[in-house]
């Protein structure tokens, strides 16, 4: 595995989109048969672009939030029923569980796997917004999965002009 | 299930929209399709003919959520395994195949020669019971009952012969990480690759007469029609594309496991409809067989499962992929874990692309045509519906 920051030649086809996403700053890992570039709240559209302009299909795309810890409100807890005495009014709703914040969703990931001659160009963006440019005017299959990424994920794709 | 209902709103031209599903036995899956019919001319019924305009597809009937399972809270290896093993019956080997090399992927693992060309053999058989029973269901919609029949009695020869070899006729669970969970003796293999023959060679002569049957063909074509460019810009896969015309196949691009050995010729056809999809997954049958014999006939001697368990090395983690082709085309796998469990999981599978374009590819279709159609797409809703 190597680890390279910006733009490295590669030699073939894969040196074209990666001259074109040169001006994007992003972490490079490459693996047998799988090129992995990290970016950071970057137009995912402007990548599929450089991509599609490249002769590469778009194998598929998946997104994550990453987990967050919920955290109790001031301490605050309702007794539980242990601390109960046999007196305790039977109508009193009974938690052994500390009352929690409404937590805010993690920060979430989209990952584009490009298919490009014999590799794999596996694309994560992290995007803290949540907000991210919708690729289905470019590649048409991305529609259902961006589709299911807004139900299951909350992600909010937007169109393009 | 039919409901009309006059739609004033909106369309200016005063479409018609007709529902068929969620759960309707000529789709091929739970599916809600909204298809807007174009006002008729003057023989038309009731003043809309029987084209589709357009159409809406709606999913999310038969989810089953495994990838957001995962996400919340993360899951064994073994049990993911198993969960998308059982996802789909007719794609499982493919399924569970192609997760199975993401995790090899992900820690580095060494599958032995014997397992990958058992491997090997599991998916080409499966493609082979999935396509007879495609075109089996085919050439029943078309009224040929008799060749259908056929096709049900060779695909029946294969299940059975499969059953013998590994115990089960369909999701045979024999995939597991690192290899097979258990090796087929030399003396099974043969039996089977005996079977396998006999099963080829009645199967030829009636493939011959089907792809030169005019009847089969004449009804057939034209209809959904994909052109190449249309194909490789909405990314559709498998059969679908190379009926297109776009000779990409993930066992000769792509290939990994014994595919590295075992050449496969793509089978490919330039008309882009419904009958060059029946004939190339004819074909394709054909290709399997010749590949699977192959494979038997070269089969390594060895252990059928690499020794150790799952390892990252130092407990780090790692994220791997996997591409294996399916009977409907790529199925491709992401998964990312640690010696613990797993983590994250996506699978993809050869229908999903098609899906996607559905409503673009029944525009300008007939309304009696859409069960030919959909079948012609042969697709997978379970598998899309992980």
């Amino acid at each position: 595995m190597a680890y390279s920051y910006g733009s490295e030649t590669v030699g073939g086809g894969e040196e074209q989109v990666e001259r074109q996403l040169a001006s994007f700053a992003f972490v490079r890992e490459e693996r047998d048969r799988e090129v992995r570039l990290h970016f950071r709240d970057v137009p995912a559209s402007e990548l599929a672009m450089s991509f599609r302009r490249s002769g590469a299909g778009l194998i598929s795309m998946t997104g994550e939030r990453a987990r967050v810890t919920p955290m109790p409100a001031d301490g605050a807890q309702i007794p539980s029923p242990e601390d109960e005495g046999p007196g305790a009014s039977p109508r009193r709703r009974r938690r052994s569980q500390p009352v929690m914040e409404a937590t805010p969703p993690g920060e979430l990931t989209v990952r584009y796997f490009y298919s490009l001659g014999e590799m794999v160009y596996t694309i994560s963006i992290t995007s803290p917004s949540g907000v991210l440019q919708s690729i289905a005017s470019i590649y048409p299959n991305a529609a259902l999965p961006e589709r299911e990424m807004q139900e299951h994920l909350g992600v909010v794709f937007v169109s393009n002009g | 299930m039919y409901t009309v209902q006059d739609k004033q709103t909106g369309a200016s031209k005063g479409a018609l929209t007709v529902e068929v599903g969620p759960y309707d036995p000529q789709l091929p899956g739970a599916m809600l399709l909204r298809l807007e019919l174009e006002p008729g001319g003057g023989n038309s019924h009731l003043g809309w003919s029987a084209r589709i305009a357009g159409a809406e597809l709606e999913l999310g009937y038969n989810r089953v959520g495994l990838e957001e399972r995962v996400a919340l809270g993360g899951m064994d290896w073994a049990q993911g395994l198993e969960l998308v093993q059982s996802l789909c019956g007719s794609c499982s080997h493919a399924n569970s195949l192609a997760f199975a090399q993401a995790m090899e992927d992900a820690s580095g693992a060494i599958v032995p020669p014997r397992a990958a060309y058992l491997r090997l053999v599991l998916a080409e058989a499966e493609r082979i019971t999935s396509h007879l029973l495609n075109t089996a269901d085919t050439l029943q919609l078309l009224g040929y009952s008799e060749r259908e029949a056929t096709l049900r009695d060779l695909r029946e020869r294969m299940l059975q012969a499969m059953g013998e070899l590994t115990s089960a006729r369909l999701q045979q669970g024999l995939i597991v990480y690192a290899g097979v969970s258990r090796n087929l003796d030399d003396a099974a293999c043969r039996a089977f690759t005996i079977a396998a023959r006999n099963t080829e060679r009645a199967l030829r002569g009636h493939i011959r007469s089907i792809i030169q049957d005019r009847e089969i063909a004449r009804r057939l074509a034209g209809l959904g029609k994909v052109t190449a460019q249309e194909a490789a810009f909405a990314g559709l896969r498998g059969p679908i594309s190379r009926a297109a015309g776009v000779t990409y196949d993930i066992r000769a691009h792509f290939p990994t496991g014994a595919y590295e050995d075992e050449a496969v010729t793509v089978v490919a056809q330039r008309t882009g409809d419904a009958y060059g999809r029946l004939v190339v997954r004819l074909l394709e049958c054909l290709e399997s067989f010749r590949v699977m014999e192959q494979a038997l006939d070269d089969l390594p001697a060895g252990p059928a499962k690499s020794r150790g368990s799952l390892d990252f090395g130092l407990g780090q983690g790692g994220s791997g992929i996997s591409r294996v082709e399916g009977p409907r085309g790529e199925v491709f796998c992401w998964v990312r874990g640690n010696s613990e469990g797993l983590q994250g999981l996506h699978l993809s599978s050869g229908s999903q692309a098609t899906l996607a374009v559905l409503p673009g590819l029944l525009a300008g279709t007939e309304l009696d045509d859409l069960p030919l159609l959909l079948l012609s797409l042969d697709l997978c809703v379970p598998c899309a519906e992980r």
